[in-house]
């Protein structure tokens, strides 16, 4: 890591040498200060404090309510991001802190107008919506307010990195490499009676059950369900598993004042008086989730262990005895981080409504007839494969894509912008497919990436969306490869790991290759020519 | 009030929290000046958290930084030293 900041940051590195994280070097915040980073630096932390907006133009503060006003103010930073996101670096930047010492006229403005940490939340925010689209720039929470027992460290060094508050801004930046390599869940099934309700509907009915922002109880499950569908739009599916009388139970969910959700936001339900546990993996087995990327919210002791006990790997969310804490738990729980949404994320239940109408095009094409080419045939799917480069606008949803996939994952790699850039940098060549039917678009769903050695092709990775599997878009993906295969004559090896959760890219490849995971020219030559004649419309664009 | 041997402990106390490899320093080795092989970040915190200890047990408002600065060498014995003598004049 590189450390860029506009005052002494003379701890810093100490600090991190205690936390195992290496700084190549540091220098202070001006022109071109970028060009002293060596080419093997990886990330770099811009620490900016009063230094920073003390330089800005005092008669512009009289009417800041826009960044236009800053622009000559943010000149250097912004050259500074410019760049370095160019070179493919992650660029740290905690926010700026909010500082108890104005000892200048600046500040004396500030103090007579109104409280001074307006103007510094006005250049965060600025900071924000600049930078928000930069895929390279990632925000740290930072110091937040500065303890007046910094006030030594800041008189005698013109710092406010002292140890406390460089130990704070290097804990954050490890949390944040920590977190992109957690694991993230994709579907939230949950219970209704005193769950996001409360009261138990078959004793109370729709008007005896509390929601409502009138009274007490009422708004804290009123907020739990804002929760819930904020989770919705970050990406998360979410599904309802209920014992209770179905038709009573749409009707409070759905056709109720009181009640948030709509049918648009359940991707399914089970309500009925099953074990939770048989629910659960139906839901699951429907929308080709794994019970590893599933968390169950429930208020009953006795559902939550029947549910862990039959359905290993689930993560359970139990709702807390004391429910007013239900919805800072429920808000602050790890298992409900997402990372940054995508604008797949946010239509992710729409893409699986979507699947869930071509699998009723299938089943009733089954009853007819049996077949399921010409189910495929009837979705007029159109498979568009695109070469991945640097500059691609999707390579966003590419690493979202690889971070997400586990079951169609040939070696279970996880990447960020770094890495990925590596990749392509080197000697691998990727391409990815984006599909389209009649139903709708699915967006970007599968990756692959291999590159060439001698006569061989090495492939390195391979990811398929499981919500597309069984479409023959997985066997459509690999004609640009057997192409490449047939085009050098060589052959194909596939570098598979076995990861625990990636049987469905282990099974598909073993029938492909007769278990050995290896292709000859021969045997690519048949594929090819089996594969091109599926029902799939194939644009090439590479 | 403080003697001595609480000033000491002190110091020895302070080399503990913020040196990296303490065992080699002690009460006799240099603190500032041409022999010292303390770093100047690490003077400073020892200072600053001597002055901080000092205030804990009622000492306030002592500005050492200066006043170490004033000669050109010292151990952390002779710091000891002028700790006492600030405090109790």
């Amino acid at each position: 890591m590189f450390v860029i900041s506009d005052s002494n940051i003379f701890l810093i590195e100490k600090v991190a040498h205690s936390k195992d994280i290496f700084i190549e070097g540091n220098t202070n915040l001006i022109p071109e200060c970028d060009k002293q980073i060596s080419r093997d630096c990886k990330n770099v932390l811009i620490l900016l404090s009063d230094i920073f907006y003390k330089k800005f133009n005092i008669i512009n503060f009289k009417n800041y309510n826009s960044e236009g006003i800053f622009k000559n103010e943010f000149k250097i930073i912004d050259e500074l991001i410019k760049n370095l996101s160019e070179r493919g670096l992650e660029i740290y930047i905690p926010l700026i802190p909010k500082h108890f010492i104005y000892k200048d006229k600046f500040s004396l403005y500030f103090l007579e107008k109104e409280s001074p940490n307006l103007f510094i939340d006005e250049i965060n925010n600025i900071f924000c919506k600049k930078y928000a689209k930069n895929e390279n720039v990632i925000f740290l929470k930072g110091i937040g307010e500065l303890s007046p027992s910094i006030s030594k460290t800041y008189y005698r060094f013109s710092s406010i990195y002292d140890k406390e508050n460089s130990n704070m801004i290097l804990d954050q930046y490890l949390e944040y490499e920590k977190s992109v390599l957690i694991k993230k869940n994709k579907l939230i099934v949950f219970d209704l009676d005193n769950t996001i309700w409360k009261g138990i509907l078959g004793d109370d009915s729709i008007e005896g059950v509390r929601m409502n922002l009138s009274d007490p109880v009422g708004s804290v499950f009123n907020n739990v369900q804002n929760i819930l569908l904020r989770f919705k739009e970050k990406g998360f599916l979410l599904a309802v598993c209920s014992k209770n009388n179905q038709e009573l139970a749409l009707k409070c969910l759905f056709k109720n004042s009181s009640c948030l959700f709509s049918d648009k936001d359940i991707i399914s339900h089970r309500i009925n008086w099953q074990p939770k546990s048989e629910n659960i993996k139906s839901i699951c087995k429907e929308l080709n989730i794994s019970l590893l990327d599933t968390i169950f919210i429930d208020d009953s002791d006795y559902e939550c262990d029947e549910v862990k006990e039959n359905c290993k790997g689930i993560s359970i969310f139990k709702v807390p005895k004391d429910i007013y804490k239900y919805p800072f738990e429920l808000a602050n729980n790890k298992l409900f981080y997402i990372g940054i949404s995508s604008i797949e994320d946010k239509k992710r239940t729409v893409l699986y409504k979507n699947n869930q109408k071509r699998n009723e095009i299938y089943k009733s094409l089954i009853t007819e007839k049996g077949n399921k080419d010409k189910w495929i045939k009837s979705l007029n799917i159109k498979l568009e494969l695109h070469k991945l480069v640097l500059g691609s606008k999707s390579k966003d949803r590419v690493i979202q894509l690889f971070n997400r996939t586990n079951q169609f994952n040939l070696n279970g790699k996880k990447f960020n912008v770094i890495s990925l850039n590596e990749k392509l940098i080197r000697n691998s060549k990727y391409y990815f497919g984006t599909i389209i039917d009649r139903i709708g678009s699915e967006g970007l769903i599968s990756v692959v990436g291999f590159r060439i050695v001698r006569k061989s092709i090495f492939v390195e990775n391979y990811i398929l969306s499981c919500r597309v599997f069984g479409r023959y878009v997985e066997e459509s993906m690999l004609i640009p490869l057997f192409d490449n295969a047939i085009k050098i004559k060589s052959d194909i090896y596939f570098e598979f790991k076995d990861t625990n959760r990636n049987n469905v890219i282990k099974e598909f490849i073993r029938n492909l290759t007769n278990n050995d995971f290896y292709l000859s020219l021969p045997e690519i030559i048949e594929l090819k020519i089996k594969f091109s004649k599926l029902p799939i419309t194939i644009i090439n664009s590479m | 009030m403080l003697n001595k041997k609480d000033l000491d402990n002190i110091i020895i106390l302070s080399i503990n929290e913020i040196l990296e490899n303490p065992d080699k320093v002690g009460l006799e080795s240099f603190f500032t000046g041409p022999e010292s092989t303390i770093e100047s970040i690490d003077i400073v915190q020892i200072i600053g958290f001597v002055e901080e200890k000092l205030e804990e047990k009622g000492f306030e408002g002592n500005d050492f930084l200066e006043k170490v600065f004033e000669f050109e060498t010292l151990k952390f014995s002779d710091f000891s030293d002028l700790i006492e003598k600030e405090i109790n004049t």
